[in-house]
C-alpha cells in the first residue's frame, strides 16, 4: 500500500496533512488506533521541522511525503527537509526534560517524540537534497 | 483550534477545543503570557475537547512551568482523551505535570496549593 503528497511549506498545512494520515493508515493492518495516532505524530512533528526549521515556512517551496506500507513495517520518507540544527545535532532527541523546563524552550521535544515513537529514524542528503526516513515496524 | 478563558474565584480556566499543533500553539503562548502579565497564575487548562496535541503545544506549558511555579500558581489539566495523555506518557510529562479526571479534582488541587 503506498501513497504519497506534495504540500507547500506552511504550518497552515498540518491539520489537512494529519487527515490525510489518519485516512491512510486506517486501513493498515496490525495497526491500533494508539500506534496510528503516534504515528501520525511522529510524522506531523517531522513536517513541522522541515516547514519551520528547515524551509523557514517558505510557502514557495514544497515536501514531498511518501509513505509504504507492507505486512512488516510502515515506510514513510519526507523531503526536501532542509538542512537545520536537529539534524546536525540530533543530541536534542536525548535531551533531559528537567533541562528542557529548567531553560523554558519551546522546541526540542518532536525529535524526541520521534525517536520515541520510531523504530528506525534516519536523516541523510542526497543530490542537495535532504530527507528524513522514519521506519516503524508492524510485527 | 479554540481557546476559551473563564477566570472565576482566582482561578483561570482555559478550555482548549480542536488540535494543539505548531500553528495553534502560538495563540495559546500568547494567552498564557497574557494571563501571566495579569498576575493569573492558577490556571485549569480543560481538555476535554481536545483531540490532539504537538510537540510546540507541549512546548507552551513547559515554557511557562517555572513562571508559573515562581508566582505561587501552577497548571492542572484534567479530561484528556487516551491519544492526548499518550503524549503526555511518551515523554514522561505526566509524572511532572497535574493531570486528573475531571473539574471536580481539578479545583480540588488547585485550592490545596
Amino acid at each position: 500500500m503506498k501513497a504519497n503528497l506534495t504540500t507547500i511549506c506552511s504550518i497552515d498545512t498540518q491539520e489537512e496533512i494529519r487527515g490525510f494520515l489518519n485516512k491512510f493508515f486506517a486501513g493498515v493492518e496490525d495497526l491500533t488506533d494508539q500506534k496510528r495516532n503516534q504515528v501520525v505524530l511522529a510524522v506531523d512533528e517531522a513536517i513541522a521541522n522541515a516547514i519551520i526549521h528547515g524551509n523557514d515556512s517558505d510557502t514557495e517551496k514544497s515536501i514531498q511525503l511518501d509513505l509504504d506500507v507492507n505486512k512488516k513495517r510502515i515506510h514513510i520518507e519526507i523531503s526536501d527537509i532542509g538542512l537545520f540544527d536537529e539534524i546536525m545535532n540530533n543530541d536534542k532527541k536525548d535531551k533531559d526534560l528537567k533541562s528542557v523546563i529548567k531553560e523554558k524552550q519551546k522546541g526540542g521535544l518532536g525529535l524526541k517524540l520521534i525517536y520515541s515513537i520510531m523504530d528506525v529514524v534516519c536523516f541523510y542528503t542526497q543530490n542537495n537534497k535532504s530527507y528524513c526516513l522514519m521506519v516503524k515496524l508492524l510485527k | 483550534m479554540e481557546i476559551i478563558e473563564r477566570f472565576e474565584d482566582e482561578i483561570l480556566t482555559i478550555l482548549l477545543r480542536g488540535e494543539l499543533d505548531a500553528k495553534s500553539s502560538i495563540d495559546l503562548d500568547e494567552t498564557i503570557k497574557m494571563a501571566l502579565a495579569q498576575e493569573k497564575t492558577r490556571i485549569i487548562i480543560d481538555c476535554q475537547h481536545l483531540s490532539y496535541i504537538s510537540s510546540a503545544g507541549l512546548g507552551v506549558f513547559i515554557s511557562h512551568l517555572d513562571d508559573l511555579k515562581a508566582y505561587g500558581g501552577k497548571f492542572v489539566f484534567y479530561g484528556m482523551n487516551v491519544t492526548v495523555y499518550n503524549v503526555f506518557e511518551i515523554l514522561g510529562l505526566h509524572t511532572i505535570m497535574e493531570i486528573v479526571r475531571d473539574r471536580f479534582e481539578a479545583q480540588t488541587l488547585m485550592n490545596e496549593s
